[in-house]
């Protein structure tokens, strides 16, 4: 029976109709119109005031642009402004009393035993410990698409539908956040450095046979290190050698690095590796890592990278991407990638394992890997009706950390040679990011809301204050061995049932309270106040001998700036530091160095920038295409604001306002503090 | 043994003629599958039909007598022997037919090692190059000339335990690239194949042997006696992935040429 014309047309008209259908709005191009689209880029520590001179340079005219045609205003940081606890401000649109991150480092106060305080590991798994519910969580149960690519404070992600990849916070295979290793034929004192293994290795017949380390497998004595062995040959007078791991082989001539390579530490015996892998499966741990060949001759330097998760596995207990498989598929778009958090090796350079120009190199890997990223999600992005972007750099931070010292004639560890040298570093740096701004808003047209903003600025760190050393020599701590005067990491020495006060951290300090801490004498009531006011009024007061400038601009009681449910888990009091001082490193690990050599010393590690200050000095920037219509935002209202573009009501815990409405302020506001 | 190699590889390029712009997984399955049927045609007529049923008619009984008497223990050993027996008997049957099979699915497998096992470079990706040298003693001096379109990055790497020299190359544009490497006044070519398809290329080119011949087709053996023992091209090893699933591409062979043969024994009647 053959159909007669109009049959046709009708039948014609339902497949093109059912098409459409099929196909849905995300196949067609993007627009404006009936749905909305955000796109967030965040600049860790971007500075505003820098940012404006350069501005006024004329160096960043994508800013410049973005500035003219919304806003451009200082954004109001978290208490302390440190980076987990202020991208955490912004996730969740609380303050760290909602929260519960309040410093990198927090405590078990039955112990008084440090940890790293946004993700813990334990026999169930890896968990993330901010509280607070994300703003695309709220996003997504209202169907809006979104990506959230490397936001700090996010590891492991949060279970989510659309694409994510955990940042800051995020560790190597050692569970650390991240360790190179160093392989030197020169003689070593001391071993190991902060943030890296140093091993020793020898060269017979040009040749050096030794081990990646990799984690320990099992559990207390049973516990075994996984090892991958690797060769190197070295060419007898040119400086270039061959290195062998796994199954890969590569030559680096001295001064070059080598792409990613996989490393595989095998747990199982390789005839069940070959069955396992029949099905997909493997019991590997699958890392990935670069080598640079720092020296050949005369004596041999090899830097290796921290061993970073492999993309194209999922670790095991633990997750860095949502949904499972996104990294692979990722890796598989743009290559290999660093999936640790900070990915620049900050420490490699501050302990001389790398130099500037080396630093700057395996920066620059990180920088290209992030912008490929951006770019290859930015495209999804486009295809959306409706739909959430935000892409996290780290450059900046990092950055501004170790070549803050060439922005600062001042600073202690300046040489005036290095100073011309890499005086232009940071700047650069702006440039590239205003380069990426470019290209994103060339792409994404006028429909879009965009908003850039980083979680705190940047000054110099010049001097060191030995906090714990402070409390020794006024008498909150008390030690057990006297004669020492001092005491190592993790308060060895210390006598807990004589000590009142102590600091742990970069900016927190904690009464060693009654009940709450495990050998606590200080009564919670009248005697903690009285403590507590006679510490803020101490601390307040300190002046440097050296330049005669008061080093403490502000100490905060938590009582006063935070709010919310995870407050009992706060420091008591916040150190502020004033513009050019920080806690020193040893204070952040609960170690007292002698008092003899008073309270402050010099920075001089190359780690010469920094934002671990009072939150007043060292606001972060906040740009977006639409007029702010609020004189003094500050993170906590960026999740309320990008809720609001889409129509969605903050939450009763979100304590902050839209910034593109004005009106009277809503809820409880104690960030109010910061402006 | 060289011209018979380049006969079968050129009738192999004819075959993967179709597939060359598409991803070379389709090739791969599309010779599985012609493998498959090969296999069961040759194992078709290479066996005693009549008596390979009979035998597995005879093994099946033997599990119904088995179900049968499963409570006499003496029926029980006996009709094991005969299980065992009549296996001995299948095993005998299929040994000829697993012989001739052998030779077509060797020549297969290698010709399509050098397609799938490796991938060729791409334009602005780096390779390594290693030379080999025959005898002993110390290391005679090797220069390595790269034509334009591909540079050499390090500088040679001597390795007098190993008797072997190496360069870091990168390519920079797609095309097929002869390396020449001097030694002792006598000069040395090597094929470099820069560019993505489903082509044939080879990784090591040694000394003319039949099994070199056998086991590196595609290029021309270095002169036998030669100075030079091999030169090898460290191409990236080409893994297919499906999901979670990576893998060689060995494993999709065997599994899809033994699906398409076991799937159509039903419709060629194969025992």
């Amino acid at each position: 029976m053959r159909m007669g014309r109009r049959t046709c047309w009708i039948a014609g008209l339902a497949i093109f109709g059912l098409g459409l259908l099929v196909l849905g709005p995300s196949s067609g191009p993007a627009s404006a119109a009936g749905g909305k689209k955000v796109l967030v880029l965040g600049f860790d520590g971007m500075d505003p005031n820098l940012s404006k001179r350069l501005m006024e340079e004329g160096k960043l005219p994508n800013f410049k642009r973005l500035a003219d045609g919304g806003g451009f205003s200082k954004l109001g940081t978290s208490i302390p402004p440190q980076s987990p606890v202020a991208w955490s401000n912004f996730i969740t649109g609380q303050n760290p009393g909602g929260h519960g991150i309040f410093d990198f480092v927090a405590r078990t106060p039955e112990n008084y035993l440090p940890f790293l305080s946004t993700s813990v590991t334990d026999k169930k798994g890896t968990r993330l410990l901010r509280r607070g519910t994300a703003f695309w969580e709220i996003l997504e149960d209202h169907g809006i698409w979104n990506s959230v690519l490397r936001v700090p404070s996010n590891y492991p992600p949060v279970d989510m539908k659309g694409p994510s990849l955990s940042g800051m916070g995020t560790p190597d295979i050692l569970g650390t956040y991240g360790t190179f290793s160093f392989y030197t034929t020169e003689p070593q004192v001391g071993g190991d450095v902060e943030g890296g293994k140093i091993i020793e290795v020898k060269m017979r017949n040009n040749m050096i046979e030794s081990s990646l380390v990799g984690p320990r497998i099992g559990e207390g004595g049973d516990a075994v290190k996984v090892e991958a062995p690797f060769t190197v040959w070295v060419d007898p007078e040119e400086a270039v050698a061959k290195i062998r791991v796994g199954d890969e082989e590569f030559v680096l001539a001295q001064g070059e690095w080598s792409d990613w390579k996989p490393v595989e530490f095998k747990v199982m015996s390789k005839g069940m590796e070959i069955l396992l892998s029949l099905v997909g499966q493997t019991s590997s741990l699958h890392s990935i890592a670069r080598f640079y060949l720092k020296e050949a001759h005369p004596e041999f330097n090899l830097y290796v990278s921290p061993l970073n998760f492999d993309p194209f596995y999922s670790p095991p207990g633990t997750s860095i991407c949502t949904p499972d498989g996104y990294s692979k598929k990722l890796a598989k778009e743009i290559g290999y990638f660093y999936t640790q958090g900070m990915a620049e090796d900050t420490w490699a350079l501050n302990e001389g394992r790398l130099n500037e120009k080396e630093f700057l190199q395996q920066s620059e890997f990180v920088l290209q890997e992030r912008i490929r990223m951006f770019r290859c999600e930015l495209e999804h992005f486009l295809q959306k009706e409706q739909a959430l972007y935000f892409c996290y750099f780290s450059t900046t931070d990092p950055l501004s950390h170790m070549f803050g010292r060439f922005m600062d004639p001042g600073h202690p560890l300046n040489y005036p040679d290095e100073f011309e040298k890499y005086g232009d570093v940071i700047p650069h740096y702006y440039t590239r990011m205003d380069s990426v701004l470019g290209y994103a808003l060339d792409r994404v047209g006028e429909g879009t809301t965009v908003m850039v903003l980083s979680d705190h600025g940047f000054t110099s760190y010049r001097r060191s204050f030995h906090l714990n050393t402070w409390l020794y020599e006024n008498g909150y701590i008390q030690l057990r061995d006297k004669r020492k005067k001092s005491s190592g990491e993790f308060f060895v020495n210390v006598d807990w049932r004589k000590t009142r006060a102590y600091a742990l951290g970069i900016n927190c300090l904690y009464l060693n309270l009654k009940g709450r801490e495990g050998y606590g004498i200080v009564k919670p009531g009248y005697e903690a106040d009285q403590l507590l006011a006679e510490l803020v009024e101490k601390l307040e007061a300190i002046t440097d001998p050296k330049t005669g400038e008061q080093a403490i601009l502000r100490v905060y009681r938590s009582s006063e700036v935070y709010s919310g449910d995870a407050i009992e888990s706060a420091p008591d009091l916040v150190v502020g530091y004033n513009a050019g001082y920080r806690a020193s490193w040893e204070t952040a690990l609960g170690k007292i160095p002698n008092p003899e050599k008073g309270f402050f010393g010099d920075n001089l590690k190359k780690w010469s920038g920094d934002h671990c200050m009072a939150a007043e000095i060292i606001p972060g920037v906040l740009f977006t295409n639409k007029p702010l219509r609020i004189p003094d935002p500050s993170l906590v209202d960026l999740a309320p604001t990008i809720l609001n573009e889409f129509g969605i009501e903050k939450t009763p815990e979100m304590i902050g306002r839209n910034v593109f409405a004005e009106g009277p302020e809503t809820g409880s506001r104690v960030e109010s503090v910061m402006r | 043994m060289f011209a018979f190699n380049n006969a079968l590889a050129r009738m192999f390029d004819l075959f993967y003629t179709p597939f060359r712009s598409f991803h070379p997984v389709w090739g791969l399955l599309a010779m599985s599958a012609v493998t498959g049927l090969i296999l069961l045609f040759i194992w078709k007529y290479t066996t005693n039909q009549k008596q390979m049923k009979a035998v597995k008619d005879r093994i099946k009984m033997h599990f119904i007598e088995i179900r049968l008497y499963q409570d006499d223990m003496g029926i029980i050993w006996k009709t094991q022997a005969r299980i065992l027996k009549q296996n001995l008997r299948y095993i005998v049957l299929v040994l000829v037919p697993a012989l001739v099979i052998i030779v077509p699915v060797v020549f297969i497998l290698v010709d399509m090692d050098h397609r799938f096992g490796r991938e060729a470079l791409e334009p602005g990706e780096s390779a390594l190059v290693k030379v080999k040298f025959a005898g002993r003693g110390g290391l005679p001096e090797v220069t390595i000339r790269a034509p334009e379109g591909v540079v050499v990055e390090t500088p040679r790497l001597r390795i007098p335990v190993e008797r072997e020299v190496d360069w870091r190359i990168r390519a920079e544009r797609e095309g097929d690239f002869d390396l020449a490497f001097v030694v002792d006044g006598d000069t040395y070519t090597k094929r470099l194949t820069v560019g993505n398809s489903t082509r044939r290329f080879s990784f090591i080119k040694g000394q003319a042997t039949v099994e070199e011949a056998f086991f590196n087709p595609g290029e021309d053996p270095l002169p036998k006696g030669s100075l030079i023992e091999s030169i090898e091209i460290t191409y990236p090893e080409m893994r297919f992935r499906f999901e979670s699933w990576v893998g060689h591409w060995l494993t999709l062979f065997c599994v899809f040429s033994l699906a398409v043969g076991f799937g159509l024994k039903p419709v060629f009647n194969v025992e």
